[in-house]
């Protein structure tokens, strides 16, 4: 059995607390994965990946940075992982989708912060995330108010480097925001001591399209009739993208999408017919955050497409690789990511119209708006977003929810009535 | 009532892991990859296992035998996976 506790004690890591998340994984995981019927074969790379999630990338991390690489942990899609992979860095996603982090955050930050700052923060400062340990510079941007304060409490502990997220999309944000890529690029050249070169950032745009054309492959199979996949392995395929290799990651995407494709012409569902076809808008899952997937999926719906950063805005659009100047080239990385809708914006109704395109695309029955608690961006957009979705004649459910137990009694019902008011 | 049976393959490393199950895939056994249940922990750990079904566990183990794949162990735990326990990490 894989013993990584001299990894972990290497690392610093606090390992009575960390066996504590490890005793709970495989009763979570078996209840919400393992549960499934007539899964695709592709999966298993996934269920490898999560069942030794604290193991196997932390491992090669470290022998990365052992060949003199280094590790660059981010929290958002803003930040441009072209810019590391140019400089011989690499990005890794960081944790923060458990509860088991949360009481951690809690010491720091006021509890009515959301579950998702509260856990990254936590993970770091309680020493029970493996990758909060590895990297060797923190990327945090100012996509909210509760992550600015945050960076401040953990730039205490570790170095961070802060994007400043422009407001709105006016060209002169677009342009601020490519000022902020270029210096972003400077503070990777100073931790890699590597130069980015246009040669190597074109390579790295290349690498990094070639991801996002891979998970998008597996969304397409999802538009299908059939329903190839379900929301739960989809999701988990995103969540893992944010820590994986991205080479690897798109050759995996692409294998499964492969299966994907070929289950869809044989007529083979994870579900059986007639199910109803969901869309999950709204704020992002990190893992182990499968709470909403299946308590959905357990109530006689499928989630067929997630709006969130865990879903379409990590990946749609690729960056436009034609420049060969580092300064047209930063520009174009800015032209994509502030293409992204986030609710940090405003106006933001490039995402209401975004939600809109998805649920037709996606033939949904009826769209599932999500929250997370405290998260007063997302909050007061599903306001716009319920009108827009109403006007269309798209049924909508709004849900607040965080990490926790202790509503998912309650979520069910309001699930349970929502799938059956579709019909 | 009686519980089903589930009997988990447990390994040093995920590489053993994953070539037993390609063994265990071409000869048509089938076998999930999961996480070793806690019980079956002896040191502070994750790692990964395989979970072999009651009805495929006899095929299986011919074929850990015949390809003396390496392996750590079997054991057999009575099924506790429960969609409707909502309990998460």
């Amino acid at each position: 059995m894989a013993n990584n506790q001299e990894m972990w004690k290497d690392l610093g890591m606090n390992l009575e607390t960390h066996d504590l998340l490890c005793q709970v994984l495989p009763m979570a995981f078996g209840d919400v994965y393992l549960s499934q019927e007539n899964r695709p074969t592709s999966m298993d790379f996934w269920d490898m990946v999560v069942s030794d999630i604290h193991g196997i990338r932390p491992s090669e991390l470290i022998e990365a940075q052992k060949n003199g690489q280094k590790v660059f942990g981010t929290f958002c899609v803003f930040v441009p992982d072209e810019v590391v992979i140019a400089a011989n860095g690499i990005v890794t996603g960081l944790c923060g989708g458990s509860q088991f982090w949360v009481p951690d955050g809690e010491k720091v930050l006021p509890k009515s912060t959301c579950p998702l700052v509260k856990a990254s923060v936590g993970a770091r400062l309680g020493k029970t995330c493996p990758f909060f340990r590895i990297a060797d510079m923190y990327v945090g941007e100012t996509t909210c108010d509760a992550k600015k304060k945050a960076w401040e409490i953990l730039g205490e502990d570790v170095p961070m480097h802060i994007m400043d997220m422009p407001q709105m999309k006016r060209e002169k944000d677009i342009v601020k925001w490519k000022e902020e890529i270029a210096d972003f690029a400077k503070a990777v050249e100073g931790v890699t001591g590597n130069t980015i070169t246009s040669e190597k950032l074109k390579e790295s745009i290349e690498i990094v399209n070639n991801k996002r054309k891979a998970l998008e492959r597996v969304y397409e199979a999802r538009k299908d009739k059939n329903i190839p996949i379900s929301g739960k392995d989809a999701l988990l395929m995103m969540q893992i993208a944010f820590f994986d290799d991205p080479k690897r990651c798109a050759d995996m995407a692409n294998r499964l999408a492969d299966e994907l494709e070929q289950r869809n012409k044989d007529g083979v569902s994870a579900f059986p017919k007639g199910v109803k076809r969901i869309l999950v808008s709204g704020t992002p899952m990190a893992i182990p955050n499968w709470k909403l997937h299946h308590i959905i999926e357990t109530s006689g719906a499928a989630v067929v497409c997630e709006e969130t950063c865990t879903g379409t805005r990590y990946f749609e659009r690729e960056v436009d690789n034609s420049k060969d100047t580092l300064d047209e080239q930063y520009m174009a990385l800015a032209n994509r990511y502030m293409g992204i809708n986030c609710a940090c914006f405003t106006p933001n109704t490039g995402r209401i119209d975004d939600v809109v395109r998805l649920a037709k695309e996606y033939n949904v029955d009826g769209v599932i708006d999500v929250n997370l608690k405290f998260c007063c961006l997302y909050d007061t957009e599903g306001y716009t977003l319920e009108k827009a979705l109403k006007e269309a004649g798209i049924p909508v459910l709004g849900v607040e929810t965080d990490y926790a137990d202790s509503d998912a009694e309650q979520l069910r019902t309001r699930i349970d009535a929502f799938i059956e008011m579709l019909g | 009532m009686e519980k089903e049976i589930n009997y988990y393959v447990l390994f040093e490393n995920h590489t053993h892991g994953m070539i037993l199950q390609k063994l265990l895939r071409e000869g048509n056994v089938p076998s999930r990859i999961a996480p070793a249940p806690r019980c079956t922990h002896s040191t502070l750990g994750c790692g990964i296992a395989l979970l072999i079904k009651e009805e495929h566990i006899k095929e299986a183990k011919e074929v850990i035998h015949k390809s003396k794949a390496n392996f750590i162990e079997i054991i057999a735990l009575e099924n506790e996976i429960n969609p409707f326990r909502d309990r998460f990490c």
